[in-house]
């Protein structure tokens, strides 16, 4: 599967009520701000081409005995006369787990924010729409390391917990993307989604390793590379002393004589871990942080979309939509 | 210049130096720009240029500039050469001298005390200074002028002043304390504003010297004091007062009368009767005294032998600060007027000299035909009016048919103790007593005409001439038809209602008149009548008609009643309104007041006011003979009829070609009081207390001279046109640094 370069022109769709992240970033409590998105992007459903795509977590079985009592659902006996059980989420439910760069590098941004918040954003965006879908979310940070990790789970304050990590001020140094994705290879041990959000400006020797391990422990890998504008088009009038964000480097830079060159092996290095994702069957999203962040979501369900769902689910929620409940 | 915190200017000069090394030590390159990653940077080649000069001249200049002020603003920066100039002019020094001659003064040696003390202060006086003295008691006097001291010599100013002291000595008056604070004061202000300053001066001091006013008031600061005119009075700030207090450890006690009751028959008998006030003072250490009758100075010789037995000694306890209202004692066989207080230090306030006033008798003229004991006829009432004969005054009514036969008309010695007139008859009188009459008023006298019928017109003859006419005051009978009349429109303000004016008297409904005179005035008429009450009947548009009109005639005045007080025409006889009214009448036709016997040492007596009538008029051609309790004799002009009583207490003779006047001097009695008065009580009034300045010692004066420092710089402020100017610099600086920005950025955007 292939996913083409995301433009860095301004979206069509932003023009459809998508919320400008620069507005967006303005709000200072990160799951309001993961609300504002995901229910934006709810109500934008309406409009959606895809109507109708929705994950049906809950679903109705008919009793056999041996089934837990408990999960017997009495308002639809008592509708029916017929026995049923609830059935929840953690059986059929996917593990997400999120993991957010929170290196140097991500702490850079000429919008007024930054792609580390942008990240953040994305994050808490995934995991409180996860949530409403009653999914797991997990949640791993790290720079050269792991920062923080946190198991995924369906509980209450599970979700705060996490928004509570995401929100964390970055303390990391410089990005090593092979370490800590070894960790989560170890660490994650059920089969699920991994989305890995990330600049990905670090060198990319040992990351094909990685992301191979976990798709070879059947994870779902998705790579969600947040850049800024203008690491993109690296459009500098003046020339001046750059500043290495991670390792403090000074670089006197004019940047009429190098821009070519820059962005030459900018394309240079996007090729190559556009390459490496294919190669792995891994989906790559390059977001410039100025577009919505709706899009991102809708990137990550056409994602899942693509992939399709377990046959098994499928078959059932439609088999409980023309069950006993009318509750289609 | 100078400054008042230099240090702050050293900092200024350091800081200054700041923005150059700034703007020397400024990085080629124009800035750092940090970037998330280098990994796909190569260095290109720096194209530093080196700056070793000066790029924005102006700029650093402002800002240097803007420091400096600065830092003078906190130097606190002076101008030291007014301070010099204040410094080397001397002071002078304006003196009014103001030295107390009233009584209390007369205590112990006070006197001798104030004359050293006023003799220093006048040898104190320098050839800058300036002095003048001022005695005052109850009034001010002027012994040395400053007029005086500034055209005598230099060297015998001195002479002058002591002169002028030395004439001066304590007398019997109250003490006036403010008057005399005020007068120094104004004297002070005037010689500022008169031009007959300290220029005009012989021998001139430098120009800018500053003139230091101040009233150096020598007194004994008693009690009694008078203070209260300086709560209305301004004090002028430039003026300092220097209280130099005298102050004797003697104890003291006063003796003064109160109000001598003239209710008896006989000086005597009001004597016996006589209450005394003793006032003992807050510093006294005595509480036991004596009082007792003492033969006059004039009739000791013929009656002291039967005085001294007779008098018999009241013993009386007073405590210090306290004052007593005491029973007189008997009063001797001799009838010497002279009350003496016994046990205390101080004689000058311990005689009181008693001379109580004359019972005054007058006549009330009842023309009428009226019966005796009718209770029915206005004599009936007039006559109980008058009935009681305890007062000061002895009214006796005389009613006289003035048509009988027997009856001859009055000659003006015959009305001359008349205070009032009442005619009440209906027929006119004949001539010679209405030529009597008018004569009578025009002097002064009140006649009542009580109108009473229409037909009447015996009243018509004391009216001018030009309205005797009947057209011009109609007379008609009350219109029966209505039940009663009230008396509605009272001014109040006439003589005649003024004491029935307060609301708790001023209630006339209750007086009813059953049938009263419409009394109709032409024009003519109405101008000379005044009407101060008239009836209800006249309604909501019109006036009521009059019930009492009254015409100034001459020095006297005719008053008309409308209606009768008998009962048949009104209540007004039986009401309580009738005495203060009929007594009003009396007093209005008064001629002749009792002269007042006791004074004040001090006072000024109006030796006019001291004879009336006839002898009124003799005494004022001839003028006064005034015999002293010293028994000298002092002429007085007729036509300066005014005598200040300051040959201290006693009785005073005064005679003139008709009669012969004795009144009583007494101390005032605010002069007992003689316990000191705090100069807090001064201070509390405005007056501003000079201080007393330390002697100089080295530290002092340069202690003296940073606070001299420091006031000039706080009245100067130059710190704040600094502050300004710092503050209106750094708006041109930010103008400009933003303005060479701004085209900066254009350069290097195009």
């Amino acid at each position: 599967m292939t996913t083409e370069p995301v433009s860095t022109d301004a979206p069509a769709r932003s023009s459809s009520g998508w919320i400008d992240p620069a507005t967006l970033m303005r709000i200072k409590h990160l799951e309001m701000r993961a609300r504002v998105v995901v229910e934006g992007f709810f109500s934008g459903l309406h409009r959606s081409p895809f109507h109708g795509f929705s994950v049906e977590f809950t679903e109705y079985r008919q009793y056999t005995p041996g089934d837990d009592p408990r999960y017997l659902d009495w308002k639809l006996f008592a509708r029916s006369d017929r026995y049923y059980i609830k059935r929840f989420e953690d059986e059929t439910n996917l593990r997400c787990h999120l993991v957010v760069d929170f290196s140097r590098s991500m702490d850079y941004g000429t919008l007024g924010f930054t792609k580390a918040d942008y990240a953040r954003t994305l994050g808490a965006t995934l995991a409180y729409f996860l949530h409403t879908q009653r999914d797991a979310a997990g949640l791993t940070t790290f720079h050269d390391d792991v920062l923080d990790y946190l198991p995924a789970r369906y509980r209450p304050g599970h979700l705060r917990r996490l928004m509570l990590l995401l929100d964390r001020p970055g303390v990391g140094t410089s990005t090593s993307l092979t370490k800590p994705l070894e960790r989560v290879t170890e660490l994650l041990s059920k089969r699920g989604v991994v989305v890995l959000v990330s600049d990905f400006l670090a060198p990319l020797d040992g990351l094909s390793h990685q992301l191979a391990a976990l798709a070879s422990r059947r994870h779902e890998v998705v790579l969600f590379q947040t850049l800024d504008p203008a690491e993109l088009r690296f459009e500098f009038a003046e020339p001046a002393l750059f500043v290495d964000a991670e390792s403090g480097r000074e670089l006197y830079v004019d940047p009429h004589t190098v821009r070519e060159q820059y962005l030459a092996r900018f394309q240079a290095h996007q090729k190559q871990l556009q390459e490496l994702a294919d190669q792995l069957g891994i989906d790559l999203y390059t977001i410039s942080i100025d577009q919505p962040l709706e899009r991102a979501l809708f990137d990550y369900m056409q994602s899942r979309a693509r992939r399709g769902r377990p046959t098994r689910r499928r078959a059932m929620g439609s088999s409980a939509g023309a069950g006993p409940g009318g509750k289609a | 210049m100078s400054f008042l915190a230099p240090w702050f200017i050293v900092a200024g000069m350091a800081a200054i130096s700041l923005p150059v090394l700034f703007h020397f030590f400024r990085r080629t390159p124009r800035g750092r720009m940090p970037f998330s990653t280098l990994m796909f940077l190569t260095p290109s080649p720096p194209r530093l240029t080196s700056r070793s000069k000066l790029e924005n001249w102006p700029l650093l200049l402002l800002r240097a500039a803007i420091l400096l002020l600065l830092a003078i603003t906190f130097g606190r920066p002076l101008w030291r050469q007014l301070l010099e100039l204040q410094n080397d002019a001397p002071t002078a020094t304006r003196t009014v001298l103001l030295v107390d001659t009233s009584a209390s003064m007369r205590r112990g040696d006070l006197w001798s005390q104030a004359m050293s003390a006023a003799a220093k202060a006048v040898s104190a006086a320098g050839p800058h200074d300036e002095l003048s003295i001022m005695a005052f008691d109850a009034e001010v006097r002027k012994p040395l002028t400053l007029e005086a001291w500034r055209q005598a010599p230099p060297d015998e100013r001195n002479a002058l002043a002591q002169a002028a002291l030395g004439s001066l000595s304590a007398g019997w008056s109250a003490t006036q304390m403010d008057q005399a604070l005020i007068a120094a004061a104004e004297e002070l202000e005037a010689a500022d504003v008169g031009g007959t300053g300290m220029e005009e001066s012989p021998n001139k001091r430098p120009a800018g010297g500053a003139v230091r006013k101040q009233i150096v008031l020598v007194t004994d600061l008693q009690t009694g004091a008078r203070s209260a005119d300086l709560q209305r009075f301004e004090w002028p700030k430039s003026i300092d007062v220097k209280i130099v207090s005298v102050a004797t450890p003697t104890a003291n006690a006063g003796l003064h009368g109160l109000q001598t009751t003239a209710d008896a028959a006989s000086p005597e008998a009001a004597a016996e009767r006589l209450r005394v006030l003793v006032s003992n003072a807050g510093d006294s250490r005595r509480e036991q005294f004596e009082l007792a009758w003492q033969p006059l100075a004039a009739e000791t010789t013929s009656k002291q032998a039967t005085a001294d037995k007779a008098t018999s000694p009241t013993t009386t306890y007073i405590p210090p600060g306290q004052t007593r209202v005491i029973r007189a004692p008997a009063l001797p066989a001799g009838g010497a007027l002279k009350l003496l207080l016994k046990g205390d230090d101080e004689p000058f306030d311990n005689c009181l000299f008693i001379m109580p006033p004359v019972k005054e008798h007058v006549r009330v003229l009842h023309l009428s035909d009226d019966p005796a004991d009718d209770p029915q006829t206005l004599r009936y009432f007039l006559e109980r009016a008058f009935d009681d004969a305890s007062g000061v005054r002895a009214v006796k009514v005389e009613t006289i048919a003035p048509h009988a036969a027997t009856t001859r008309a009055p000659t003006p010695a015959d009305l001359e103790d008349v205070a009032l007139v009442v005619i009440a008859v209906e027929r006119t009188l004949p001539d010679n007593w209405n030529a009597a009459l008018t004569s009578w008023v025009d002097q002064g006298g009140a006649a009542l005409c009580v109108l009473p019928n229409a037909s009447a017109t015996a009243w018509r003859a004391l009216l001018p001439v030009d309205l005797q006419g009947p057209e011009h005051i109609k007379l008609s009978e009350s219109d029966r038809a209505r039940e009663y009349a009230l008396l509605g429109d009272i001014d109040f303000r006439h003589p005649l209602f003024a004491p029935l004016a307060d609301p708790r008297f001023s209630d006339f409904t209750k007086i009813r008149v059953w049938r009263h005179r419409r009394a109709l005035l032409d024009d003519a008429a109405a101008k000379q009548f005044r009407v101060p009450a008239r009836f209800d009947n006249g309604g909501s548009d019109a006036a009521g008609d009059p019930a009492v009109l009254e015409l100034a005639r001459g020095a006297g005045r005719v008053v008309l009643f409308t209606f009768g007080w008998q009962p048949r025409e009104s209540q007004l006889g039986v009401s309580s309104k009738f005495i203060p009214i009929v007594t009003m009448l009396v007093e209005l036709g008064r001629r002749i007041a009792p002269p007042p016997a006791n004074y004040d040492a001090g006072e000024i007596v109006d030796l006019a006011q001291l004879d009336a009538g006839a002898a009124k008029k003799a005494a004022a051609t001839k003028g006064w003979t005034i015999k002293t309790p010293d028994g000298k004799e002092t002429p007085v002009a007729a036509d300066s009829p005014k005598f200040t009583l300051a040959a201290g207490p006693g009785i005073y003779e005064v005679r003139s070609p008709v009669g012969l006047h004795r009144i009583a001097v007494n101390v005032a009695a605010d002069e007992s009081r003689t316990a000191p008065l705090g100069v807090e009580a001064l201070e509390a009034l405005g007056v501003r207390l000079a201080k007393d300045v330390p002697e100089a010692t080295p530290e002092l004066v340069a202690e003296r001279r940073t606070l001299q420092v420091q006031e000039l710089e706080s009245r100067q402020q130059l710190w704040r046109v600094c502050l300004a100017a710092a503050l209106g610099l750094l708006l041109v600086e930010t103008w400009y640094a933003g303005r060479s920005a701004r085209r900066e950025m254009v350069v290097s955007a195009s």
